[in-house]
């Protein structure tokens, strides 16, 4: 019986993609490589006895950004480890990804040497006060989509003044002070939805 | 029987290991073919028809090692980088002439690349075709020396406020010249001024 956890790989570029799961199968892991979000959500379900990590790169998401972050929050009560790894370092990435129910945030330069130390050991327990609640996250990623508040509240059926109090608690939760670490956190989504339009 | 010579300069140890899986899909397709990848070293005796150099970290060409440097201008160079490295990406094609890889293509044909180089052109990966179209299209556009100035603040993210108190200026001016680059940019809001000002390599 093969004692190592399974990785199922979410990484639509085919250079990492190829990169990693040859290094973590020289490891000895075995790797379920997914190109299609209905093809993740179906390896999620899938119940197996065994640990499974998922590994998700964020730089070739694009436009299926907002659908993998769904996914995440929706794994978080899961037995599952999640890592995600960024292009680059960035703090307000990554502490929305925390916040969206991920174990550990890497950047792509930090995988060779920290990815293999953190595959091991149980998923991380649910952090309280960290994770965004399901209408703070729906806020978010309209705000991110580039929906004004009056649009959002007609799309949420709610009150304009409920999406800026929910967007408060967003930014209390995300720890974002100032409005311009909350417009950098946007415009850093949308280069990262807008690369492969 | 042929076989295809590679050397390589790599920082990452990922990106090279996806390399070799997409030179090993080469090889079991094609029979007869082979490749061989070794690190570039000053001793080598035979002729490499590729040489790969992953410059992800670096953020000006003159960054790379001087090895790396002195091969940029062959066209048996093939130079890896990421698509938010856009200095990096429009000096390497104004003032060089190697082959250029994106790192986050979505999707690439090893094959393309080698058989490009060897048919001594110029490989360049779609989103580097796209930046290269996008940067071709944008007119110049010339700023004043102040607000050259106030466009340095917004890109480290000061409101006008903390602006005006950095710079000895009323509010309104700094509000002014601010709508001066909006205007010149072509932008709505905050958001898109940010993104503006972020990705494109304006000034700098």
């Amino acid at each position: 019986m093969n004692s190592l956890p399974v990785i199922i790989l979410y990484e639509p570029r085919i250079l990492l993609r190829r990169g990693l799961t040859a290094r973590l199968q020289e490891e000895g892991h075995q790797v379920v490589s997914c190109t299609s979000t209905e093809q993740l959500t179906e390896e999620i379900c899938l119940q197996t006895g065994r640990h499974r990590v998922l590994l998700v790169g964020v730089g070739g998401l694009g436009n299926s950004l907002f659908r993998i972050l769904r996914t995440l929050h929706a794994t978080h009560k899961l037995s599952l480890k999640t890592i995600v790894y960024l292009p680059q370092q960035d703090g307000l990435l990554s502490r929305m990804f925390m916040g969206a129910g991920v174990s550990h945030c890497l950047t792509e330069d930090e995988l060779e040497n920290r990815l293999l130390p953190l595959i091991p050991g149980p998923a991380v327990e649910y952090r309280r006060g960290v994770l965004l609640t399901p209408s703070e996250l729906n806020v978010l990623i309209d705000y991110a989509s580039g929906l004004q508040a009056n649009e959002i509240a007609v799309r949420r059926n709610c009150s304009y003044k409920t999406v800026s109090t929910i967007k408060l608690l967003v930014r209390n939760r995300l720890n974002i002070e100032t409005k311009s670490s909350w417009v950098n956190l946007l415009t850093h989504i949308d280069q990262l939805t807008s690369l492969y339009k | 029987m042929f076989t295809c010579q590679i050397r390589y300069v790599a920082r990452n140890d990922i990106y090279l290991s996806g390399i070799r899986a997409g030179l090993e899909s080469i090889v079991s397709a094609n029979p007869g073919w082979h490749c061989q990848l070794s690190p570039v070293s000053p001793l080598a005796q035979e002729e490499e028809h590729l040489i790969i150099i992953d410059a992800t970290g670096c953020e000006k060409p003159s960054g790379l090692s001087p090895e790396s440097v002195s091969v940029l201008s062959s066209k048996h160079t093939l130079v890896m980088v990421k698509a938010a490295q856009r200095l990096m990406i429009k000096n390497l094609l104004q003032q060089y002439r190697c082959s250029i890889l994106c790192v986050d293509e979505l999707n690439f044909q090893m094959r393309d690349i080698i058989q490009h180089t060897m048919e001594n052109k110029r490989y360049l990966s779609p989103l580097i075709i796209r930046q290269n179209h996008e940067s071709a299209l944008a007119k110049p556009i010339v700023f004043t020396p102040a607000e050259m100035t106030v466009l340095e603040y917004l890109r480290k993210g000061c409101s006008g406020s903390e602006i005006s108190k950095l710079l000895f200026r009323s509010e309104k001016t700094i509000s002014s010249h601010k709508r001066n680059i909006m205007g010149k940019l072509g932008v709505r809001d905050d958001f898109e001024l940010n993104s503006k000002i972020n990705t494109s390599v304006l000034a700098s």
